[in-house]
């Protein structure tokens, strides 16, 4: 039996098409990004080696740093909101005893709809000139805020990109936190509950360990997604009014398409995928030394 | 197990490295084996204009008649990207992968640069010659796409000029009159503001209009020598008094309260109907917007009034920036080996008038508009566009990709009143410089 | 202890009213910009700018939906459709294929294949965007469906292969011993025997695979160049026109068309999605 899992032919035929298919258009590529990033080139014309000067540029650059700063104020954001809320939500839904079908599908819906389209919609709905859906119900409790702008005003236009990404995002992990809470042992609560304990008790101590898988799962999930965060930037607010809402894989774009610094916005781009791997690896050091109490 | 992973890392290897080789050597364009092997080419085609645009409809009319008229098997088909960073995005796309469309929107500016020096782009001035219409192209439009070797490699998309709007009920009520000079203008704007009016519909949602302000002061008085010294680096923003003097006015304009509330997420149509709605004594229109306007226009409700000038400076004489909008290029390696998209070029500089003048607008020859076929409004421009010595130098497609971006960021931040105009003329210098142009 | 009884369904009695008036709340909050998009496309231009946006429309107006089609929407479905299904499937087999081998196969080198296919997930779509149209641009694979279905493929993997992961930790081993005793092999038990059983996993991968693709936009974007070959949610920006000026009507219009069978398809398969889950997501 072991020899037959452990026969070559077999182990290749079941990794190898996948592992080409996603080293081709995945792997690859990255490494040709490595290689870019240690140029200066525009994309068309001839490409001039330039060691690490990209990456001594990026550690001066005040625009990057800023992006760096949005990037991970968005991320910490979208765990509240994507993670936290997810688990407020699921609560609320296994808590619910009509429609919890219904309800759970249509929850879901900014999920099915593409960034494109809702962009688009958040569009209308926040514009001021001429006002827009929002604008309009707000100016019935008072009439000057029918002025209020929201996707172009540089306080908020990060806060709207935060909460129009957690809005999307959110039933995603409001699903995967109910499906864990329907495996909550029913006689572990019962037991607790003839014991006289409290709703809020059962929860603190039986739910809430019970998830902590999940969760951690989740806020990586969240977090890597986040970081990579390009898509509704750029289709809400365009990085927003002096670049407000500027995220790091935004300002890669624009310095390796708009402004054709292909060989920073490479150097950029690998910054990214440093956070990433940092996190990462902060996580794994994290439920190491907790799974190790 | 080990074999296998071996072999794995040695297929990534072996493609890294292939791959890195060859981007290293010049590749064949893909066209000429594919124009060869089959006899019926469909065209590529990309637009920086929408569909509705008279400048698409021009083309795309000419073709349809083109086919039609003379060769059946005519086809083409049509990408079109109207935002116009995503356009050169995805053109310069199309150069690196050596693949560039047929017929293309291009500007006279970087980008058309290197082409040229790849032997990308047609020679307009040769093949205008050649068909014999050259010199009845308009003087300003042959200015605005001329390269630096002299000659026009593009032909324009169209023949655009942009003016000031104005309602003249408000103007009569406070006795006012179409400002000549920036303090002229100031002037009316305060005035306005005083009586509780809204002076001005700023297009704010990009920094184009921004730039605009700018770029007028050294328009009206000396043509495109300031932005060229200063791209060159023999003169900065700083220390000239061209530049003191624009980022002066530009400052006031935006610090004075003249802007209309909301302004910040106006884009160019979004002004247009605004004023339209009667909001604003004042705004900024094109050509493009004639249709909107013109009936207004031919009641007497709105005026139109050119660029004001610099008080106290030598005027050049230009006072309607006209421009062709993004041009017209076309591939020629496409051109040279195919002789109906020569045929094309040749019927479309024939009948590229008649479009014109059926979408109510006036084409880039110098032809005389017939009688009764514009709008009063059309026509009243029309013979002042014509007469423009020089076209609008544009700033945009001279500076660098990174300069352009900076200075948008800069002058918004100027315009609220986030720095000053010193702090403004400094990061665009700098920029300049750590950008080489 | 009746006194108790009647005590506890006060509370929560109380509680069930308060916690549906929330859900409703927030069903408003979720819900109601597709509403206010699908009365929107109903309305005519007129009516869209002069009366209050949240206002019915007066009368059914379907002028907007015949524009969509007007403009080959029903093309840019089909190719939707098409890319979907075979992302879908290949991404499925794929994944399948490797996390079994990774979980159940014995080789050196498991977790680092594992790490391998974690990689994906820290790399930000945009990085890959030029070496990839430089390579399919030279192998004239560009405007095609396959350019933007092995992107999707490959970048969906990273996911898809953690999830039959999870699921595979809790399979067990015997009834794969018990087939290759009885002399089928590895592939056949694998086909036979291990699929079937991974069905709501294999659902929950397709349905998120799906309507990633189905909204996908990046690639889109950059590899296909004629109208011909567009997606549906390239379609969206048909409207806009120069200068950001957005014909909402038809916009609108095209939003709608392109969520309510999205939305169909998902309540069909929601229910396996939530086994799908509850069976592999939560891992320890």
């Amino acid at each position: 039996m072991n020899s037959l899992l452990g026969r070559k032919k077999i182990i290749a035929g079941f990794l190898l098409p996948g592992v080409i298919v996603y080293s081709i258009s995945v792997v690859i590529p990255i490494l040709w990004s490595i290689w870019y990033s240690f140029f200066d080139w525009n994309g068309y014309g001839a490409k001039e080696f330039c060691g690490l000067s990209n990456y001594l540029t990026m550690l001066s650059d005040k625009e990057m740093w800023q992006s760096v700063g949005h990037t991970i104020n968005l991320s910490v954001w979208q765990v509240v909101l994507q993670v936290g809320g997810g688990l407020v939500l699921a609560v609320i839904l296994s808590r619910m005893v009509v429609f919890k079908r219904v309800f759970q599908t249509l929850y879901y819906l900014p999920v099915i709809i593409s960034s494109v389209a809702l962009c688009q919609m958040f569009k209308k709905i926040f514009a001021v000139m001429p006002p827009g859906l929002f604008n309009q119900l707000l100016s019935a409790i008072r009439p000057e805020w029918i002025h209020l702008e929201w996707l172009t005003n540089i306080k908020t236009s990060l806060g709207m990109v935060i909460f129009t990404t957690g809005y999307k995002n959110v039933a995603v992990y409001m699903l995967i936190f109910y499906s864990a809470l329907l495996t909550v042992s029913h006689s572990l609560t019962e037991a607790a509950r003839i014991d006289g304990a409290g709703s809020w008790q059962i929860f603190r101590r039986i739910t809430l360990p019970h998830l902590k898988p999940a969760m951690i799962a989740n806020v990586i999930l969240v977090m890597n997604g986040s970081l990579r965060s390009y898509d509704i930037p750029v289709l809400l607010t365009a990085g927003g009014p002096v670049n407000t809402s500027q995220t790091q894989a935004l300002y890669m774009y624009k310095q390796a398409f708009t402004s054709m610094k292909y060989g920073y916005g490479s150097a950029l781009a690998m910054f990214i995928v440093f956070e990433s791997l940092l996190f990462a690896i902060l996580i794994q050091l994290y439920s190491v030394r907790s799974k190790g109490e | 197990m080990k074999k296998v992973i071996s072999l794995i890392l040695c297929v990534i290897l072996v493609g890294s490295l292939a791959a890195c080789s060859k981007q290293e050597k010049p590749q064949e364009p893909v066209q000429s084996t594919a124009a060869k092997a089959d006899t019926k080419k469909v065209y590529r085609i990309l637009s920086g204009s929408s569909e509705s645009s008279t400048t698409y409809k021009v083309l795309k009319e000419l073709a349809e008649r083109y086919k039609n008229e003379v060769n059946p098997d005519f086809e083409f088909e049509a990408e079109i990207i109207t935002s116009t960073n995503d356009l050169w995005q995805k053109l310069n796309m199309y150069i690196t992968a050596n693949n560039v469309p047929d017929i293309f929107s291009i500007s006279n500016g970087l980008i058309s640069a290197e082409l040229i020096v790849r032997g990308e782009l047609v020679n307009m001035t040769e093949e205008l010659q050649k068909l014999g219409v050259y010199d009845n192209v308009n003087v300003a439009m042959k200015d605005f796409f001329r390269s630096n070797d002299g000659n026009m490699y593009m032909i324009p998309s169209g023949f655009n000029g942009e003016f000031f709007v104005y309602r003249t009920s408000t103007f009569e009520k406070y006795n006012l009159t179409p400002p000549a000079t920036w303090e002229e203008f100031l002037n009316t704007c305060q005035i306005l503001k005083d009586n509780g009016e809204i002076p001005y519909v700023m297009r704010g949602a990009d920094s184009v209009m921004y730039l605009r302000f700018l770029a007028f002061p050294s328009w009206t008085t000396e043509g495109d020598s300031f932005i060229k010294e200063l791209l060159a680096g023999e003169t900065s923003f700083s220390e000239s008094e061209t530049g003191q003097y624009s980022a002066q006015l530009l400052y006031e304009l935006g610090t004075g309260g003249y802007f209309i509330p909301g302004y910040n997420n106006l884009t160019l149509s979004d002004v247009v109907d605004t004023f339209l709605s009667g909001q604003g004594t004042m705004c900024y229109a094109s050509t493009a917007f004639v249709g909107k306007l013109s009936d207004l226009y031919e009641q007497g409700e709105i005026g139109f009034f050119t660029i004001p000038q610099v008080g106290g400076k030598t005027a050049n004489g230009a006072s309607i920036p006209t421009h062709g909008g993004k041009g017209w290029g076309i591939n020629k390696k496409s051109y040279d080996e195919d002789p109906v998209l020569q045929d094309f070029f040749k019927y479309f500089i024939e009948h590229v008038d008649e479009e014109f003048f059926k979408n109510g607008e006036i084409s880039w020859m110098d032809t005389d508009v017939p009688e009764g076929q514009l709008s009063k409004l059309m026509n009243d421009l029309g013979k002042q566009m014509q007469e423009q010595p020089i076209a609008w130098v544009s700033w945009d497609d001279k500076m660098q990709p990174a300069t352009l971006t900076t200075a948008g960021d800069a002058a918004q931040e100027l315009v609220n009143d986030m720095i000053t105009p010193e702090e403004f003329a400094q990061k665009l210098d700098e920029a300049i410089k750590a950008n080489g142009g | 202890m009746q006194i108790r009884r009647k005590k506890i369904s006060k509370k929560r009695a109380v509680g069930n009213v308060a916690i549906t008036l929330i859900s409703m709340l927030l069903l408003l909050i979720f819900v109601y910009p597709l509403v206010y998009t699908i009365f929107g496309s109903l309305k005519t231009y007129e009516e869209f700018i002069s009366s209050p946006q949240y206002a019915l429309p007066v009368k059914l107006y379907w002028g907007n939906y015949v524009k969509v089609f007007e403009n080959n929407f029903f093309g840019y479905f089909i190719n939707s459709f098409v890319i979907a299904i075979l992302v879908v499937v290949i991404t499925v087999v794929l994944s399948s294929m490797v996390a079994f081998a990774i979980s159940k196969l014995r080789f050196r080198g498991k977790r680092q294949m594992e790490l391998y296919f974690l990689l994906g997930l820290m790399v930000p779509y945009q990085v890959v965007l030029l070496p990839l149209y430089l390579t399919y641009s030279k192998i004239h694979l560009l405007n095609t469906y396959w350019s933007l279905i092995l992107p999707q493929v490959a970048f969906g993997m990273p996911f898809s292969v953690q999830l039959f992961l999870a699921f595979f930790a809790n399979f067990d081993n015997d009834l794969i011993e018990a087939a290759a005793i009885d002399g089928c092999g590895i592939s056949k038990a694998f086909t036979i025997i291990v699929v079937p059983m991974c069905r709501n996993i294999i659902i929950t991968v397709a349905t998120l695979r799906a309507i990633f693709s189905w909204n996908e936009y990046i690639f889109s974007y950059t590899f296909i160049n004629s109208k011909r070959m567009m997606t549906v949610v390239l379609g969206l920006n048909s409207f806009v026109g120069e200068e950001g000026l957005v014909d909402w009507g038809p916009t609108f219009a095209a939003i709608s068309v392109t969520v309510i069978p999205t939305l169909i398809i998902y309540m069909f398969l929601s229910k396996y999605m939530q086994a799908g889950l509850t069976e592999g997501a939560v891992k320890g």
